[in-house]
């Protein structure tokens, strides 16, 4: 077609328009998908975290930090604790962190929903049996390097402190978060 | 049938988009850190040229040329939205180690390239033989240069320990670094074989 204005700009929008009209159909079909893939990972995760509960969200509005919180009845009928799921930015991205406190403010679990750190050096913060190290920790988390001195202690992986600086602080923001809604006795 | 098969030769060795064209390298850097990254991400970007390519070879005597950038990314930026959403449907695992670069195969320079090159020039069959041979060649070569780095640099292919406990992996190899380094050597040896390839030939 000729470069006129009218041709340029009818055709450019026409293009435009069709374009559109094919990504809402497309995101019509697959939002509600995305969504329950999205509320299945947080459920799997917080199922993995504490086991043999259900959980249901409850208002976190008074914590600006975390994104979600759920509380975790068990079979059983009991209190089971909490499961907070919030973001702390890491080196590359930020990282989506689910972390499950029982109900004795003890940590019950942390799972990484969402990671982007580098390849080999922040990637390991996914590591299980990294993250298993917050299992039973309480009160302040302490950050160090190379070995475990305190109780309390949390050791960094080297060469990913931001990485780990990161994961931990989220941790601590949660079981704060966690201490005070499960102190208050709601 | 001879001219489709020497244009998915042509594609995936004479004239591979990455290691003779020297295109798309920014995804290619970024996403040959392991195996199965490789390959979601050449066929995630096949498709995308598949796809644009038939559509452009279509609209290619509608566009007006001073406008047909703007409609060919428009175009393929539909398509890459597309698949984004898709693979958040229905494939949420590679999706997520994939993350940040499948938004980027807009600016994919393949896509373009080949949309500007060779489908607004030519019919839509051969067009979309085009999208899928240089798609293969780019798969291709993402899947050579993510072999050596997944093995060097982490000591598994696909996900599979190769070396036991005791390898400690190179890790600059999966990094920036090592990324160039490999490419390098690769694309170094890839000529040499074409080029001896090319001598038996003539």
């Amino acid at each position: 077609m000729k470069n006129t204005p009218v041709a340029m700009i009818s055709v450019l929008a026409i293009i435009c328009l069709a374009v559109s009209a094919l990504l809402g159909f497309v995101n019509f079909l697959t939002e509600d998908t995305i969504a329950e893939i999205a509320e299945a990972k947080v459920q799997a995760a917080m199922a993995d975290i504490i086991p043999n509960a259900t959980f249901e969200q409850v208002d976190a509005t008074a914590y600006p930090a975390v994104t979600k919180m759920y509380k975790a009845t068990s079979t059983s009928g009991e209190n089971a604790g909490v499961c907070v799921q919030l973001s702390s930015s890491g080196f590359a991205a930020d990282i989506v962190l689910i972390v499950g406190i029982n109900a004795d403010k003890t940590i019950a679990g942390v799972r990484i929903t969402s990671i982007n750190e580098t390849a080999g050096l922040g990637s390991k913060a996914n590591d299980p049996a990294w993250l298993s190290q917050f299992e039973g920790l309480t009160g302040t988390l302490n950050l160090v390097k190379n070995s475990k001195t305190a109780d309390n202690d949390v050791v960094a992986i080297s060469g990913a402190t931001v990485t780990s600086t990161a994961v931990t602080k989220g941790v601590q923001t949660a079981l704060d978060a966690a201490a005070d809604y499960l102190g208050g006795g709601k | 049938m001879k001219k489709t098969i020497n244009q998915i030769i042509d594609g995936l060795f004479t004239n591979n988009p990455v290691l003779v064209q020297l295109i798309g390298m920014c995804p290619t850097l970024a996403t040959s850190t392991s195996l199965s990254n490789a390959i979601g991400m050449g066929l995630a970007a096949a498709f995308v040229l598949i796809c644009s390519n038939i559509v452009i070879s279509l609209l290619r005597k509608l566009i007006p040329s001073k406008v047909r950038i703007a409609c060919y990314i428009v175009v393929i930026a539909g398509f890459v939205t597309v698949l984004d959403l898709l693979m958040q449907a229905y494939l949420p695992d590679l999706s997520v180690s994939l993350g940040m670069y499948i938004p980027l195969i807009v600016v994919n320079c393949i896509i373009l390239a080949r949309a500007e090159a060779f489908a607004s020039k030519n019919g839509v069959f051969r067009s979309m033989i085009d999208g899928l041979a240089m798609g293969l060649g780019f798969t291709f070569a993402l899947c050579l240069l993510a072999s050596m780095r997944e093995i060097i640099g982490a000591g598994t292919i696909y996900g599979i320990p190769l070396f036991g406990a005791n390898y400690q992996p190179v890790t600059m190899i999966v990094q920036a670094p090592g990324g160039f380094l490999c490419l390098g050597i690769l694309i170094a040896a890839f000529q040499v074989v074409i080029k001896k390839v090319k001598g038996r030939k003539s």
